[in-house]
C-alpha cells in the first residue's frame, strides 16, 4: 500500500529530516513511527499524502509512484488518505455534524451521500448525541473523535495521524486508540506517529523508529524502545 | 469537477458579507472608474459623430440656401464639379439631413416642431484633390461668396472646435481612469486575500481532505467577479444619466446648430455600457484569479 524507496528530505537551511529512508507497508497495517523530537516522524507523515515533496527518492501508494503525480491529481491522492492532527483542526464556527459533512461536501459528493454517511461515522465515532455541538463544546477527546469521523468519513484506504493524542490524558488516549484499532480492522492501513510509549507497549504493532532522520529500528510487533 | 453549486453560492455569499465595508470600497471603486470609462467612450463617440461627415477625405461641405431651386441646385453642382481643384462631392438630399436632423435633436421638442423639413439647407460635402490647408482655405472662402451657398464649413475648424474634448478625454479621463481601475483591481483583490486569509484553515482543511483547487478557487473567484459586476451595473446606469446631462447641456447651450453638433445615439451609449462590462469582467476575473493563484500551493 505503501513504499518509500531510499526517500531523503532536506529542508532549506540543509536540515536533513530523512535520510535514505526504506520501508513498505501493506494494506491493513497498523504501524506507529516513534523517535525523539525532531527524528522526522511528521516529515515522513506529509511526504504521503504529497503535503512535501522528497528531495531524493520515490513514494508509492497503492501501486503509484505519487512524484509523478501531476499537481490536480493530488486532490484525488488525498480522497485517499484520512489525515488526523494533533490539535484536531476542526473548524469553530461549524458543529460536529458540520464538520464532518464539509469534508465529503468539498469533494463534491451528493448530497444524499453526505446524508447517509455523515451520521453513519458518527455513530462509529460514539458521537451522534453531541452532532449539534459545537467544538468549543467538546472535550479535547472528542473533538479528537470527530476528527478522526471526518478523516475517516470518505472511507480512505490509508489514515495518517500525526500524534493524535498528544494532547489528550492517558485515559482518553486509550478511547482513541481502540477507535484507530477499529478503523484499522476494516482493512484501513493506519500509520501513526507518536511519543506514547504506554500506547506502544500495549498495542503491539509494528513499530518504526526514526533517529535523526533515519530508520533505525522496523520492528513487527515492536514496542516503544 | 462535481459541483455543488449550493455549496458555491453559500460560501460566496458568506465571503461577501463577512467584511461588508471592504466590499462596499471595492465595489464603489470599481463603480466609479467605470463610471470614468464609459463617460469617456460617450464623449469620444460624440466626438466622433462631429467629425463623421468629413470621413472618407472629405475637407469642406458646402450647404445651399434652404429654399434653392432646382435650377440652382444645378449650377452650385456644376460650380463644384468645374472646379479642378475639386475632386469628388456628394449630395446630401432633404431627407438625408431630416434625417440627420431628427437624430441630432431628438430631445429637443421645440426644434423638432418649429422646423419644418424644408427649412433645413441640403449640402454637398466635397473632397478636394489636395488637402493642404491653404488650398482648402481658399476654397472655403471661394465658395462661401458663390450664389445660392448659405454656409461652408471646414472640416479644420470643427476639429479644432472639439479638439480639446478629445484630447481631455484621451488624456486626462484616461489616466484617471487608468488610476482608478488599477485601484479597483488591488481592491478587489485585497478583498478576498482577506476572505482567504479569514478561512485559511477551512482552505487548509479542504486541500488535506482532498478539495480541487478549483472548488477552493471558485466561490473566492465568484467574491470578486460579483463585486466587479455589481460595480459594472452600477456604471452602466451612470452611462444612461450621463447621456441625459450631455444632451441636455447640448440642449441648452446656443452653440447647437445643424451644422456642428455634438451628439449621442443610442449606439453609442451601447458600446459604452459594452465597454462598462467588458472592463468589469476583465477586472474582477484578472483579480480573482491573480488574488487566488498563490495561496493554494500545499
Ligand atoms: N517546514 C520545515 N522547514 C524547515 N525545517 C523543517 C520543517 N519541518 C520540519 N523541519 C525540520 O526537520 C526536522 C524533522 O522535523 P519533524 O517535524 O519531521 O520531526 P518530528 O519527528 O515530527 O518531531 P516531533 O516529535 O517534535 O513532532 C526538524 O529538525 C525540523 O526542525
Ligand atoms: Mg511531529
Amino acid at each position: 500500500m505503501i513504499k518509500l524507496e531510499n526517500v531523503s528530505k532536506v529542508y532549506k537551511g540543509d536540515v536533513m529530516a530523512l535520510r535514505e529512508a526504506n520501508a513498505d507497508i501493506a494494506k491493513g497495517e497498523f504501524v506507529f513511527l516513534v523517535g525523539p523530537s525532531g527524528s522526522g516522524k511528521s516529515t515522513m507523515i506529509r511526504l504521503l499524502n504529497k503535503q512535501e515533496v522528497p528531495t531524493t527518492g520515490r513514494i508509492f501508494v497503492a501501486g503509484k509512484d505519487i512524484g509523478e503525480l501531476s499537481a490536480w491529481k493530488i486532490p484525488y491522492l488525498r480522497r485517499n488518505i484520512g489525515y488526523i492532527f494533533q490539535d484536531y483542526k476542526l473548524l469553530a464556527n461549524k458543529t460536529v455534524y458540520e464538520n464532518v459533512a464539509f469534508a465529503l461536501e468539498v469533494i463534491g459528493r451528493p448530497r444524499h451521500v453526505v446524508k447517509s454517511q455523515v451520521p453513519a461515522i458518527l455513530d462509529l465515532v460514539g458521537l451522534s448525541k453531541k452532532h449539534r455541538n459545537y467544538p468549543d463544546e467538546l472535550s479535547g477527546g472528542e473533538q479528537q473523535r470527530v476528527s478522526i469521523a471526518r478523516a475517516f468519513v470518505n472511507r480512505p484506504l490509508i489514515l495518517l495521524a500525526d500524534e493524535p493524542t498528544g494532547n489528550l490524558d492517558p485515559a482518553t488516549s486509550v478511547g482513541i486508540m481502540r477507535l484507530l484499532d477499529r478503523i484499522n480492522r476494516t482493512g484501513t492501513t493506519v500509520v501513526m506517529a507518536t511519543h506514547d510509549r504506554s500506547i506502544v507497549d500495549t498495542m503491539r504493532r509494528r513499530v518504526i523508529e526514526l533517529d535523526r532522520g533515519s530508520i533505525i529500528r522496523d520492528q513487527a510487533r515492536g514496542v516503544y524502545e | 469537477m462535481a459541483v455543488n453549486g449550493n455549496y458555491m453560492v453559500r460560501e460566496t455569499f458568506s465571503n461577501l458579507t463577512r467584511n461588508p465595508t471592504l466590499t462596499l470600497a471595492s465595489v464603489l471603486t470599481v463603480f466609479v472608474s467605470l463610471a470614468i470609462v464609459g463617460t469617456a467612450v460617450l464623449v469620444r463617440q460624440g466626438a466622433q459623430n462631429m467629425t463623421r461627415r468629413f470621413e472618407g477625405g472629405v475637407e469642406f461641405i458646402v450647404f445651399v440656401e434652404p429654399d434653392i431651386t432646382d435650377a440652382q441646385l444645378a449650377q452650385v453642382r456644376e460650380d463644384l464639379e468645374r472646379n479642378p481643384k475639386v475632386k469628388r462631392i456628394e449630395y446630401i438630399d432633404v431627407d438625408a439631413t431630416w434625417a440627420d436632423f431628427n437624430r441630432l435633436f431628438r430631445n429637443d421638442e421645440a426644434m423638432l416642431e418649429n422646423v419644418r423639413k424644408t427649412d433645413l439647407p441640403t449640402s454637398f460635402r466635397v473632397e478636394p484633390t489636395d488637402k493642404s490647408v491653404e488650398t482648402v482655405q481658399s476654397l472655403v472662402s471661394f465658395y462661401r461668396k458663390r450664389p445660392h451657398v448659405f454656409d461652408v464649413k471646414a472640416a479644420t475648424e470643427v476639429i479644432r472646435e472639439i479638439k480639446g474634448i478629445t484630447t481631455f478625454v484621451n488624456n486626462g479621463l484616461t489616466v484617471f481612469a487608468t488610476f482608478l481601475l488599477v485601484a479597483s483591481s488591488l481592491l478587489i483583490l485585497n478583498t478576498i486575500r482577506t476572505a482567504m486569509f479569514a478561512r485559511r484553515r477551512e482552505i487548509e482543511v479542504m486541500k488535506l481532505v482532498g478539495a480541487t483547487n478549483w472548488f477552493i478557487r471558485v466561490p473566492f473567484m465568484l467574491e470578486g467577479m460579483v463585486q466587479g459586476l455589481i460595480g459594472g451595473v452600477l456604471a452602466v446606469g451612470f452611462v444612461f444619466l450621463a447621456r441625459n446631462w450631455i444632451d441636455s447641456l447640448m440642449t441648452s447651450s446656443r452653440g447647437r446648430t445643424l451644422l456642428q453638433t455634438f451628439s449621442i445615439d443610442s449606439g453609442d451609449v451601447l458600446l459604452a455600457c459594452l465597454a462598462v462590462l467588458v472592463t468589469a469582467v476583465l477586472l474582477s476575473v484578472a483579480s480573482s484569479v491573480l488574488a487566488t493563484r498563490r495561496f493554494l500551493d500545499v
